[in-house]
């Protein structure tokens, strides 16, 4: 009675600590929706070669996480600025705000303090050729100009300063056009207009709803303009894209697999009573598997919720063990329980196996998947083998389901051996097919079903504005501030070649804004030149300035560091190239391209890194990392059949590969038959692959442990259309890389099943 | 060097405008100013600098064509001549080319042209897309003062302009107090440019 006792107190504890989770869970819920994550930036591994070069990434991406930018464009200016004012009219109260002015003045006064360092190499190589007589009459010129210039005459009598400041406008192809910005692109004019989210709008909900306004008010401008262009541009509206294709996966794969998953209980067991406490167990795996992927993730990304769903399908299957268990069973609850254990466990112990790979990826989405996945199962177990022996009425009676199944077995057991023969020859025949007609695919982007318009927009939109590339860069570190701003200039100067040549259009580094004090230096030299001071001299006898002001003219300033700009709004804006943290030595600079799509230029921009200098290429470091995991899995689920064949030949000898074969076909041909449909293998599909193994084996196990009871043949052949409910459904998902898993699993699962009958021993069923 | 021109001119576009004059000013204007496709005439232009006891003083003439732009050309005391049209904007002086600025590389081009198009043949359906303004209109003639909405970010403090039938004068005024003040005369109006000006603007 002892047992019992314990028994009994284990089975409290654990629904007492249900009922209390589920408690605190409704009184937080809000606070757990607002971990829902639908930024795409959240799909980037975490593990980084260059943690200086993530630092960089991560602030594109927080500053990107809060911005858009909308272009207007039509052929003719007037247009676009009378659509973008209806446009701005019609945004008024949304909890967006335009980005605060840049303080341009404050600036310019700044650099005046530092001009003699400032002189654009073509002025330099002027200041150091042309005679007196041109610096005196370039003065005279820019004095009897039409108007003034941004830096007054008689600080900048030359321009020099002038053309520095002019030279770094050109960074950006935006130009001020009364209170709007513009920009001109294939052949037409286009208005910008950059909009910062405000703070209050955080939760998914809040974000779509911005977005739908948005789209509503940009859809109301371009009914009232006809042939208005409108490019949109930002993570908000992929976001919000994206939150809505997965919400409607999640309904329709939540639909799909609930319905299954009852239809399937309601059939075998004709009663509505199991499919309530079926119904429980699955909401208790949800309550555990939401509250620990709350606990241990700051954000939850919205697509392990998609894969989530599949957690229906594999939590019902435990309730499905011992529900079939039951049918005409004698034994108490808890002798059965004492004969399920050992096979229930080892069926959470290979799935688990088979999650528990994906938390060994840096890919923080797949590990929520993971963690999200075992503890539903887990939570699920725990109840079955908890709670089940104490619930009442849990017997039911055989239905002519189990005839069916057992129909099949024999169709498939008198099959004569010529048909085996053959069938099992061109199995062979397309394992092999399917081991070579692998297409992979490791690409970062199946993770999300992003929109293709969006994505065309975003593209349209960084070529038009000249938005440097987030994902491909250099890094430049060195020790100290001004050997990284010296080595910046020398990629600078390498990188102006490939500007000429055509490979990129531009790139943006922090020395076209403080260059290194030595550039600073030549500069300076260049600046105190004889001839220009002789030409000021003239210039002051003629205009009547004081021998102080030549003085000012000709002198050496202070170099300008970045220590100048700190407390200036542009230090901020900046800060995508500038990087010095105490938290690492060294000081960084980001050097970012803009134009770069080709493969050649790729191929030589990479050739440019050296000491000190990294070529960052993100896309490709994401897609290697995706292979090499991809190829890791491939040899773990390799060497897993061989553990598990060795195992199982200790235990059952001749018969081994009677419980191996089935999920090694099911795998191959299950390839085959994914690139007869073009469909191809990412690194999801073998996480797929590996959870069919320990899924597939079991049902060798158990049909080898016991060949004639025939509850066991329907017990797996339930939870095979059980697993096949819950993992096939997610075929139905537009992420590609859900729809690849579920697809894999989908044919993988019903073969191995087919495989296993077809497998078996040759034993009678009538036990 | 000579980009001052163009930032004067950026800068003024920078300036930030809110229609908020009344309707029948720039009615009245432009059906005084009349619509002439080309106009010429003569300038006196006097800069005042501050901190500069010299007032710099230069005339020379000028070409406006609502097709072509603005030939802009100083004779005294150095000879300057400025071209800005749809395309480009060029600075020669005696010794040849100080600057050219392409439309294809520097986009404000065409704004800069269309915003001295618009100061010099009164052009009010632009100005009122980019100024503020305040001014009056009789039958003597007119006045008006451009203002940029926000006065921190641009060097500009405004822009006067008075005239009858014509434009007579316009004085810039920029952040730092320094004036560019520009009287017209002898303006002829005409309906197409002579095959020498045609010439000139190339």
């Amino acid at each position: 009675m002892k047992y019992f006792n314990s028994s009994k107190s284990l089975a409290i504890s654990f629904l007492a600590l249900t009922l209390g989770l589920l408690a605190w869970t409704i009184f937080n819920f809000s606070n757990i929706t607002t971990h829902v994550d639908s930024n795409i930036f959240s799909l980037l591994p975490k593990s980084d070669r260059n943690q200086i070069a993530k630092e960089f990434i991560d602030r594109i991406g927080k500053s990107g996480e809060k911005s858009l930018v909308i272009l207007i464009g039509s052929d003719s200016l007037e247009s676009s600025l009378a659509a973008e004012k209806y446009f701005k009219d019609l945004t008024i109260g949304l909890p967006v705000a335009s980005p605060s002015s840049e303080d341009y003045l404050g600036l310019l006064s700044k650099l005046n303090n530092h001009k003699s360092g400032l002189v654009t190499p073509e002025d330099i190589s002027k200041l150091n050729s042309e005679p007196s007589s041109y610096w005196f009459e370039r003065s005279n010129a820019l004095a009897y100009s039409l108007g003034n210039s941004a830096v007054p005459w008689k600080d900048d009598p030359f321009g020099l300063l002038n053309d520095w400041v002019y030279k770094l406008g050109k960074v950006t192809k935006v130009r001020p056009y009364s209170d709007s910005l513009i920009v001109e692109g294939e052949g037409k004019s286009y208005v910008v207009i950059p909009l910062v989210i405000s703070d209050s709008v955080s939760s998914i909900s809040s974000q779509n709803d911005l977005a739908d306004n948005l789209n509503n008010a940009i859809n109301n401008t371009k009914g009232k303009f006809p042939g208005l262009e409108v490019v949109k541009s930002g993570v908000v509206f992929l976001a919000s894209a994206t939150s809505k294709s997965v919400e409607r996966d999640i309904s329709l794969i939540g639909l799909v697999s609930s319905v299954l998953a009852l239809t399937l209980i309601l059939i075998v067991f004709r009663s509505l009573y199991a499919v309530g406490v079926v119904l429980i167990t699955v909401l208790i795996a949800f309550l555990y598997a939401v509250l620990a992927a709350f606990l241990f993730f700051p954000k939850i990304y919205i697509l392990t919720i998609a894969f989530g769903t599949s957690l229906i399908g594999m939590s019902a299957d435990y309730c499905l063990y011992w529900l079939t268990a039951s049918i005409d069973d004698q034994k108490n609850t808890f002798e059965r329980r004492r004969y399920l254990f050992p096979g229930m466990f080892l069926a959470l112990i290979t799935t688990a196996m088979g999650y528990l790979l994906m938390v060994a990826t840096p890919f923080t989405v797949l590990s929520q998947m993971a963690v999200f996945s075992v503890v539903g199962i887990t939570a699920a177990w725990l109840t079955v083998i908890l709670v089940f022996p104490f619930v009442k009425g849990l017997h039911f009676k055989e239905s002519p389901s189990v005839n069916l199944i057992k129909d099949l077995e024999l169709l498939i057991s008198r099959l004569p051996s010529k048909v085996r023969l053959a069938v099992t020859f061109s199995m062979i025949i397309f394992s092999l097919y399917g081991l070579q007609a692998i297409k992979v695919d490791d690409d970062l982007r199946a993770m999300a079903s992003l929109d293709r318009d969006l994505v065309a927009d975003q593209v349209k939109a960084s070529g038009i504005l000249g938005i440097p590339s987030p994902s491909q860069f250099y890094v430049v570190t060195t020790p100290s501030e001004q050997e990284t701003l010296e080595k910046t200039e020398d990629l600078a100067k390498k990188l102006d070649k490939q500007v000429a040549d055509g490979l990129i259009s531009g790139y943006q580094a922090i020395t076209l804004y403080v260059p290194s004090i030595a550039s600073q230096k030549i500069a300076s030299e260049a600046y105190i030149s004889t001839n220009k001071q002789s030409a000021s001299k003239s210039i002051a006898k003629e205009f009547g300035m004081s021998s102080q002001w030549v003085k000012g003219q000709n002198k050496v300033d202070q170099p300008l560091t970045i220590d100048d700009l700190r407390g200036l709004p542009i230090y901020q804006k900046l800060s995508y190239l500038w990087f010095d943290s105490s938290l690492y030595s060294g000081k960084s600079a980001a050097v970012m391209l803009t134009g770069v799509n080709s493969v050649a230029a790729v191929k030589v921009l990479s050739g440019l890194s050296d000491d000190g200098v990294s070529w960052i290429n993100k896309t490709q470091e994401i897609s290697e990392l995706f292979g090499k995991y991809r190829t890791l899995f491939t040899l773990l689920i390799f060497s897993g059949y061989l553990l598990t064949f060795l195992i199982v030949f200790i235990r059952y000898k001749r018969d081994a590969w009677r419980a191996i074969a089935p999920p090694i076909f099911a795998t191959l041909i299950s390839l085959g038959v994914l690139s007869l449909l073009g469909e191809s293998v990412s690194l999801l599909s073998v996480v797929a692959f590996a959870l069919l193994l320990g899924i597939g084996t079991d049902y060798g196990i158990f049909l080898l442990q016991y060949p004639g009871d025939r509850r066991v043949l329907l017990s797996i052949s339930v939870a095979g259309l059980m697993t096949l409910i819950s993992f096939g459904s997610l075929a139905f998902s537009s992420i590609p890389a859900l729809h690849s898993f579920g697809i894999a699993l989908l044919f993988g699962v019903s073969l191995s099943w087919l495989l296993t009958l077809f497998f078996a021993r040759q034993v009678s069923l009538n036990a | 060097m000579a980009n001052a021109f163009v930032r004067l001119l950026l800068a003024g576009l920078v300036c930030f405008s809110e229609a908020t004059f009344a309707e029948s000013l720039p009615n009245q204007i432009e059906s005084m100013v009349g619509s002439a496709q080309t106009v010429r005439g003569k300038f006196v232009q006097i800069k005042v600098m501050t901190g500069i006891s010299k007032r710099l003083i230069s005339d020379g003439n000028f070409i406006v064509d609502k097709g072509q732009g603005v030939l802009w050309v100083t004779e005294k005391p150095i000879y300057q001549k400025l071209r800005v049209s749809n395309s480009g904007i060029k600075i020669d002086n005696k010794g040849g080319n100080l600057m050219t600025l392409d439309a294809r590389s520097e986009p404000s081009v065409r704004y800069i042209n269309e915003l001295v198009l618009a100061v010099f043949s009164g052009d009010m359906n632009v100005l009122d897309r980019l100024f503020n303004y305040t001014g009056e209109a009789s039958s003597k003639g007119w006045v008006i003062e451009l203002t940029p909405k926000s006065v921190s970010s641009a060097p500009f403090k405004k822009i006067s302009m008075t005239g009858g039938s014509a434009i007579s004068r316009i004085t810039f005024t920029s952040r730092d107090g320094d004036l560019t003040d520009i009287t017209f005369s002898e303006i002829r109006p005409a309906a197409s440019l002579t095959k020498d000006e045609v010439l000139q603007f190339q």
